[in-house]
Order: C-alpha cells, then structure tokens, then sequence
C-alpha cells in the first residue's frame, strides 16, 4: 500500500505552482512534484510578467484567488503600462522582476501551505483503470495513489535543447528531462505533437557599455497585479518593493545579419534538426533574418535581471546557433562590444498534448480525474501557463467536493477564451493569449477584472470574504455614478472625446468624492458604452445563429450529407458541443458548418423560426 | 434522408418558346426514367456524353429529337444521378415530356430550388453559389439573369475580396501595434485616411447592392404631381398600351393603376397616382393618401408638372415623398408656352421628350453603375455588406474621437460581415496576417 493524496500535481512551474496552491487551499490532501524543489516557479525565460492580454490573464488569476500576481508585485523592478493611449481595454501592465526573488518567493508560499507537500521525483508512469486516473508511478517505484492527477510537466517531456550543433536531453539548461511520461500518455491513448521554443543568451551585466545605450526607465506611476499588495498599500506597505532597475535599447546591425546568415548552416532550425514548430510571435533572429531579410536593424532590450543581479537578459535575440556564432554576432551589436556571454541561448523541443483531448475543465476527454495544464497543452508564456493550472486546479478540486465546475464565458474573462480557444480550436504552433483572440475585448479590460471574476474566486473558496466585499463596494460606486451622470445629463457630455471625467467634476462643489479606481472605471464605462453594446450585438447574433445549436454527444458527423471526408474528420476529432464551437474549429468551412447545421435541425424538434422546408 | 432521394424532375429552362427547353431528372431513378422517354438510349450509357435520341410517348410514338446526357452522381450538379434531355424548345411538347415523367410513381415534381438545394446538401455548391442559383431560378428579367450569373462565376467573391484585402492589412497594422507596441510601432500612423477611404470603397460596393435588389425585385417608379398635369397620358405613353382612363376633367385618377414594362432588361413597375390636391372631396382623398405611402415606398418619384407652376409649389410638391428620390418634369410641353424653364420637357400626346425621359429614369435608378457590375445576388449577402458598411462608419468616425483599440475592433466587425460572404475566418486570417507583417520576437 502506497502513498495516497487527492491531488497529485506533476511539474511545480508556473501552472503546477498555481494548481497546486489552488487544490490545497480549496482543503485537499495535495502533493507537488517537481524534479528539483529550487528550481520550483522559476522564471526560466525572460524575466517579465505581464505584457499586452498577459496582464489581462495576470489580473483574472488574482481576482480569481491566484498567486502569480501577488508573486510578481513583491519582486517587481521595473513597470511598463503598455498601450496607454490606445485605449483601456488593450492597456496592460508588464513588469520586470526580480528574476531569483521570484523564483524564491514563490517557494517560500508552496513549501509553507497547509495540506501541500512538495516533493522530488520524476513521474515513470500514469496508473489509470476503468477510464479513470488512480496516481502515478514515480521513477524509484514508489506508487502514489489520488483521485485526480495534474499534469503541468511544461517543456520537459522528451525534451531536447540545441545549442549548434550540440544537442542535450533536458527541458532547460541545467535540469533533466520527463522522459517516460510521454510513452505513459500515449499508452492511455493520448496523441502528442512536437513543439519548439528558444531562449537568447544571458549576458554579464558588467561587461555591456551602458552609457552608449538609450537608457529605458520604467514608468513612475506604478500599480501592482494583486488586490492583496493594493491592501497592503493602503495599510502603508510601500509600492514597489525593490529598488528599480533601468534596462537599455540598442539594436542588431547590417554586420550582426551578415554573421548570422553566413551562420545558417550550423543553425540546427535550418539543418532540419529541430522538427518541432517554433512560436511565430518569438522567432529566433536567424528567423527573423531570413524571414524579413530587407531589415537592416532588429531592437533588442536588454533588461537586468534584477536590481543586483549580474545577468541581463537580451530580448530580440533568441538563438539556438552554435556558441562560437553566438558571441561573434553579439559583439557586432551597439554596446555589446566586449560583452562576455553567462549561458549561450539554445532552443528546446518538447512534446505536447493536442488540448482538443481536453474538456472546458481542462480534464482530458479520455481519463477520468486526469487534468493537463500549461505548456504540456501548447501554450507558451508564463502568463497562460499560470492561468491553466489554476483553472484546472480549481475544477479538480471542485469536481472532487461533488461541486459544479467553474467555467467563466467568453464574454466573462480572457482567460476564459485561452481555454476555449485551446479546447475548441486546438493548437498549431505554440498558443500565445492575444486580445484580438477575445470578441469582448472591449468589456474584458485589466482595470475591471476584479468586477468581472471576484465573485467566482469567491465562491471556490480562493479569496476570502473582505476582498469581495471591496470589489462589490468598489463596483457600486461605479454604478452609480453612472446612473447619475446619465440622470443629470453628464454622461452625454463625458461622451465627447475632449472631456475627462475629472474635467466634468471641475469647480462643482456637489461632485462627488470617489477614489481613483472607480472614477476611471465610470469614464471608461460611459464612453465606451456604445462600442461595447456593439460588440455585444454581433457576438450575440453570431451566438444566436450557431450557439444554441447544441450537437449531441457521441453525435455521428459521418451521417451529416454532404459533408466532405476532411470536415467529418476535422469534426469527429474536436467533437463541438455546439455548432458555435465547430464553427470555430480551423479549416472547416463555412459550407461545412452549413451542412452540419441543416443537419441538426432536420434532425431535432426545431422551433418553428428554423424550420427548415420538407421535401 | 430517404425523402430527399427521391427523383426529382422539373423543366430547367424557362416554360416560354426558346431554341432549346432542357427537361431535367435527378435522383436514384433518373437513368430509368430517362430512358422510358428515350429508350434508344443505351442502359449504361458514357456519363457526360451527348445522344442523339429520339424522345417517345407511351404509345412509343416518337414526339421530337434531341440530346440526352446523362451525369452519374456525385459527379453532376446535384451530386445525384442527373439525366438531361434536350429539346426543341416548344413549351407544349416540354410539358408533354415532363408529364410522362412524373407519370412514373417514382418520380415526383421538384420543388423550386430544389436541385440546388440538393446540390448544396451534396457538397457540391457553397453557399454563394447556391444563393446565386436560387436567384437564378426566381429571376425575371434580363438583368437579374446576368446577375445571378455573375453570382454563380464568384464576381461577388472577387469583389468583396477586393474590399477584404486592404481592410485585413489594415487590420493586422492595428493589432500589430496593440499586440506588439515595440515591434509595429508607428504601423497605426494613418489609420484614420485609411479607413476613410476603405469606408469609401464599402459605400461603393453598397450602392451596388442597392441596385442589385432594384435587378432582383424591379424597379418601383411612380409618377405623380398636380391633378391634370398630363401624368396619365404620360403614364399610357411610357406603358405603350391605353391603361389609364384619362380625361381632362381634374382628379380623374383617384387611385394608383400599375403596370409592368421591361426596360433595358431591367423589370420597372410603374405607377400612375391620384393627382395630389390641397382640397380633395372624400373619395378622392382615400386614393391621395394611398398615393402618398406609396410615393414614400418607391425607388423613384417623377413629378409632372402642369404649365405655370412656381418654385415654391414644385418644393412644396417634392416634400410630399419622404426620401424618394424625385425627378421633375414638365409634363403636357405641347401646350405650354415655350418657358425657360431648365426642367425637362415632356409631353404624353405627342411623345415629344418620352425617350429622354425613360433614359434618364433608369439612369436615376442604376445611379450611375451598371447592371452588368451588380454582384450582389442575395439579401444575406445584402444585409452582411450594410453591416460591413456601418461598422467602417462607426470605425471612421472612432478614429476622430475614440481610440484605437475602438476602431480596430469595429473594422474586426466589418471584416466579419465580409467574411459571412466570403467565408474567411477573421480570427485566424488576422493572425497570418500580423506575422506577416511584422518582426516579431523576443
């Protein structure tokens, strides 16, 4: 008789770190594995968190009872607000951490949790019986035994780096790779795929020429992610907590190009080693050199890796060429000279698991009480690793106490369209979160995240009653000034692009005093108004138009007429639950979504509005 | 499934004296059937081969010559088994050949639309082009022909992608800087002429959808103006026939009589009104006002105007129709004095100015286009473009006033109402579209 948990978390980064903390803290027995406990949570890229629809994600998982952002506020350098004049659904917040302090912090909160152990080992092998998950097999031949296991291994299933010609098993520099995992999931049945990524070099801070670089403070106004530091402020913790670092902007020239492309042919992308398909949004720059070969110039940000730190982190110059190539191109680069390099940057490949085999809870279709989240699902960023493993943490723990799932809509969280977008669509290159990929962008902003998802952090039993309450209080406010703005006739004004909400209250002694966070939230509510219905109204015909149509489980696609063999195909792998979902499915034509939904309603009591006329 | 297989036959040329009337059969007893009108045929015969047959009543007499093809499913329009014949085409001995097929229990009269109803069930027609056939089968003039024609050969699709291809780029210029505020900085510098000009374009396409419905369900022209401005007369001239009771007592018309003319291809239902006075007796009145919501309802109003009118009564006239466009002639020239006035004159008695008149009614009506670029065959495609339109209005003007996030998504909006034509998929074309466009990377 083995060990027994309810909850097994496989890999602690940043999705395991999430899940984990959210089944201990809903009062299950959980247990985390991780190869190596220090190097838990760790920030294995760059060192920022947050970013355009990242800092969305961020502020959803705080409201929802995460810990990323509370994580990234305490180590927290330096603070970009992204987009702040392109408006205030597409503005995000990204901040530099403290690489180490994160990574540090961060264990300081799993290794003290009540009902989490965190534990060394590497999983050999999944037990599962009677399309149910039992526990894992760890590689001494301990069995552990749970009723719901969470995979979050990241990159580290069969995972290969490259550097050159130089190739190396582990899932990042330094640590070992999963390796018999990936033949457990296919055992189960599972299909994995094959997905690269890379990482530039890491460069001595001391070694770069500083005062010939356009130096890049960070912004004065700062605000933290988490509603728990916000607290803490008002009780007079001060905001940032770490001294700031300043990074630098320079950028690649004619002569880096040169290098590179004399280079290609001990690039291990170009070899035709790496199999697996890179990220088009992070390209290596040998991509970009032969993809945008006109460029004479590519900016590169160099951004220390915390206020003490030796290392600096090059953004814009991800590589996976050999070392000697590395350097020689490094140092055709405006002050970088004499830079001397810490680690060389190399890509890794990995196997994924295509998230089509997965619920909108994140459990896989297949076994019962098994959940993946995070890199493992073909999503890249720390951001929607995060955001995954608390959404499947939550739901295994919820399934577990016998509660409904927690699934917030689309039009409820950006996070919420990640998964859908994931479940629904699949992947064919890893999945960064865009706003764009949201049809209520403008609702979905990172200002009223709290508004949108306090009451579902609440109500698993992930943020206490207090912060609730704040959010409702904070939300009232706002709701009424709105309806008195729109009572005494402001509201047309503010309506009006010259006019602030604070120029409106200006010289009127009956203005009411509000705090900063919901007089913002009022002026964004009142001028937006109007495109934000809009947005709603074409969401809502496409939702009326397919939507409703649900497809019935175990639905045969074969005996939809017409339908060509790729679309039964296309549709009998995804399985939509409604013909909205196969509308989404990639590749499938409109033609064939026709046809199925003719289909379904010649099939079905249709109401009378879709008849459809009888032959 | 099993009602849909049933074999279906209907006359697929128009029942009207033409060189050739093309009976057509589709479904599991096509061939059978086929062959019962023209058993020379061969019981296998070559699919998409052309036989010389001789076509047979009951009695096996034989009533005409002509082609038999057969297409064996799935390769035909249908996706079905689909048997053609052929004939000279008088409607007589069409229909004589039809009722011999549907004699037959196995075979039944297709509904309209039905074949390409089927052939879209079967895959073989997507929904553009199946609209465009159904426009096809319902089409009355010469006009509305071409235009389901230009349907059926993608011209809309081509349209509409011409439209689609600069407002995607722009599109993915705006994501790019939302997305990707380093990389694509500065993409986003001229939005605002971009969308103007983009908005522009769709306005374009809109006006022709605009004449595509007037190809599609005619035009509605009325003639209306003062009691005994010379409108019936008019009326009878443009017609070519006496339909309107005409006399020279005022107020003779006292309601709207309607007829039916094909000009230039185009389909022109013309109305001749009660004459509008400001002191009508009560019969009278019930027709007035039956003029005035119909004036308010056509696509084009003539005023006719008696000899002597002022500007003052020809404004007061013209707001009688709400936003119809109005065109004003004077009618009755060949009694009035020679006048200088710059309206166009036009006489019912003689005919003097009549031809002048027409031209300038249809030219009024294409607003300038042609029919023969009018792509726009269905009223969904219709609605989606009115909607592609609007959200570049909207999107415009948010370039003005609002941010830019604002006018990205609502040119996302537009792009999706296009793309309910087109069948993109806004979502993923976007994200081609971005990595396309900029460096991205870390």
């Amino acid at each position: 008789m083995g060990l027994r948990y309810d909850v097994i978390v496989v890999g602690l980064g940043h999705a395991g770190s999430e899940a984990a903390l959210a089944c201990a803290r809903m009062g299950l027995a959980t247990l985390g594995l991780t190869l190596k406990r220090e190097r838990s949570a760790v920030l294995s890229c760059n060192p920022a968190v947050g970013g355009t629809a990242k800092g969305h994600l961020v502020r959803e998982l705080d409201a929802l009872g995460g810990e990323m952002g509370r994580a990234a506020d305490q180590v927290g350098t330096h603070f970009k607000t992204l987009n702040a004049s392109k408006g205030p659904a597409v503005q995000a917040s990204r901040l530099l951490c403290d690489r180490d302090a994160y990574a540090v912090g961060m264990q300081a909160v799993l290794f003290s949790q009540p009902n989490l152990t965190v534990r060394e080992g590497e999983v050999a092998a999944l037990v599962a019986g009677g399309g149910r998950v039992e526990g894992v097999v760890l590689g001494d031949g301990t069995q552990v035994s749970a009723s719901a296991v969470l995979l979050t291994t990241g990159t580290f299933l069969q995972a290969l780096m490259h550097v050159g010609e130089q190739k190396e098993v582990g899932g990042r520099l330094g640590d070992d790779a999963a390796r018999g995992l990936s033949e457990s999931l296919r055992a189960l049945g599972f299909t994995l795929g094959r997905f690269k990524t890379g990482t530039p070099a890491r460069l001595a801070r001391a070694s770069i020429d500083w005062d010939a670089l356009e130096p890049q403070p960070g912004d004065t106004r700062v605000r933290p992610f988490s509603w728990r530091t916000k607290v803490e402020g008002e009780g007079g913790m001060p905001f940032p907590r770490q001294p700031s670092v300043t990074c630098a902007l320079t950028e690649t020239t004619p002569r880096t190009h040169a290098v590179l492309r004399d280079n290609l042919h001990r690039s291990p992308l170009y070899q035709g080693d790496i199999v697996g398909r890179g990220p088009r949004y992070c390209p290596s720059l040998e991509d970009k050199v032969v993809r945008f070969a006109s460029r004479e110039r590519h900016q590169v940000f160099l951004e220390p890796e915390g206020p003490t730190s030796p290392l600096v982190y090059p953004a814009g110059l991800s590589t996976s060429l050999p070392a000697d190539v590395q350097l020689t191109f490094l140092h055709t680069i405006r002050g970088l000279e004499q830079v001397e390099v810490v680690r060389f940057g190399y890509a890794v490949e990995y196997d994924y698991a295509p998230p089509t085999q997965l619920k909108a809870t994140l459990e896989t279709k297949a076994i019962a009480g098994l959940y993946f989240a995070g890199q493992l699902n073909g999503t890249s960023g720390y951001e929607e690793a995060a955001f995954q493993g608390l959404w499947a943490g939550i739901n295994a723990a919820l399934q577990l106490k016998g509660e409904p799932p927690l699934l917030p809509g689309r039009d409820e969280a950006h996070g919420a369209v990640l998964v859908d977008d994931l479940v629904t669509k699949g992947v064919d290159e890893p999945f960064r979160m865009f706003t764009s990929r949201s049809e209520h962008r403008l609702k979905l902003r990172e200002g009223n995240a709290d508004l949108r998802l306090a009451r579902h952090g609440h109500r698993v039993g992930l943020l206490p009653r207090e912060a609730l309450e704040r959010v409702e209080a904070r939300g009232r406010a706002v709701t009424e000034e709105v309806a008195r703005l729109k009572r005494t006739g402001l509201a047309a004004r503010l309506r009006r692009p010259e006019v602030t909400y604070a120029q409106l209250g200006e010289g009127r002694e009956d203005w009411p005093v509000l705090s900063p966070d919901v007089a913002e939230e009022v002026e964004v509510e009142v001028k937006y108004e109007g495109y934000v219905a809009q947005a709603a109204r074409a969401a809502a015909r496409e939702a009326e138009s397919t939507d409703r149509w649900r497809i019935p489980e175990g639905y045969c696609f074969h005996e939809v007429r017409g339908l060509s063999s790729e679309a039964v195909e296309k549709l009998t792998a995804h399985r939509p639950g409604t013909v909205g979902q196969a509308r989404r499915i990639p590749g499938l034509t409109p033609a064939a979504v026709s046809l199925l939904l003719v289909a379904l309603k010649r099939g079905t009591e249709a109401p009378a509005v879709c008849a459809q006329p009888e032959d | 499934m099993t009602s849909s297989s049933m074999t279906i036959a209907a006359l697929a040329t128009a029942p009207a004296a033409g060189a050739v009337g093309i009976l057509r059969l589709s479904g599991p007893e096509a061939l059978d059937v086929g062959r019962l009108l023209a058993p020379g045929v061969p019981a296998q015969p070559t699919p998409r081969h052309a036989y010389l047959a001789s076509f047979v009543d009951a009695e096996g007499r034989s009533l005409d010559e002509g082609l038999f093809l057969y297409f064996r499913g799935p390769q035909s329009f249908t996706g079905e088994d689909v048997v053609e014949l052929q004939a000279h085409g008088s409607p007589r001995l069409l229909r004589l050949l039809l009722t011999r097929a549907l004699e037959d229990a196995r075979v039944r009269h297709a509904a309209p639309g039905e074949f390409t109803r089927r052939a879209f069930l079967n895959g073989r027609l997507d929904l553009t082009r199946a609209e465009a056939v159904a426009d096809l089968v319902a089409a009355d003039s010469e006009a509305a022909v071409r235009a389901a024609a230009a349907g059926l050969s993608g011209a809309l699709a081509s349209r509409v992608q011409a439209l689609e291809e600069p407002l995607r780029a722009l599109h993915a210029d705006m994501e790019g800087v939302l997305s990707f505020p380093d990389e694509a900085e500065g993409a986003d510098e001229d939005v605002g002429e971009r969308v103007t000009a983009l908005r522009a374009q769709a306005e374009t396409l809109l006006a022709e959808v605009g004449r595509g419905r007037l190809v599609r369900r005619g035009a509605r022209v009325a003639l209306f103006g003062p009691v005994n401005a010379g409108k019936s007369t008019l009326f009878n001239r443009l017609v070519g026939e006496a339909r309107a009771l005409v006399d020279d007592e005022p107020g003779t018309t006292r309601d709207a009589l309607e007829a039916r003319v094909e000009w230039d291809g185009l389909a022109v239902t013309l109305f001749d009104t009660a004459g509008l006075r400001e002191t009508p007796g009560r019969v009278e009145a019930l027709g007035i006002a039956r003029t005035r919501a119909l004036l308010t309802g056509v696509d084009l109003a003539v005023l006719v105007l008696p000899p002597g009118v002022t500007q003052a009564e020809v404004e007061a006239w013209t707001r009688d129709v709400g936003g119809t466009p109005v065109l004003v002639v004077d009618g009755k020239c060949d009694v009035a004095e020679v006048s200088s006035s710059p309206r166009q004159r036009v006489s019912g008695l003689t005919g003097e100015g009549v031809d002048a008149l027409r031209d300038d009614m249809l030219g009024r009506l294409w607003g300038g286009g042609t029919p023969s670029a009018v792509a726009l065959v269905s009223e969904r495609h219709a609605d989606a473009l009115r909607r592609a339109s609007e959200a570049l209005g909207r999107a415009e003007s948010a370039s003005r006033v609002s941010t830019l996030e604002v006018v990205s998504g609502e040119v996302g909006l537009a792009l999706e109402a296009l793309g309910e034509v087109s069948g993109t998929v806004v979502s993923e074309a976007l994200l081609d579209a971005i990595f396309q466009r900029f460096c991205i990377g870390k």
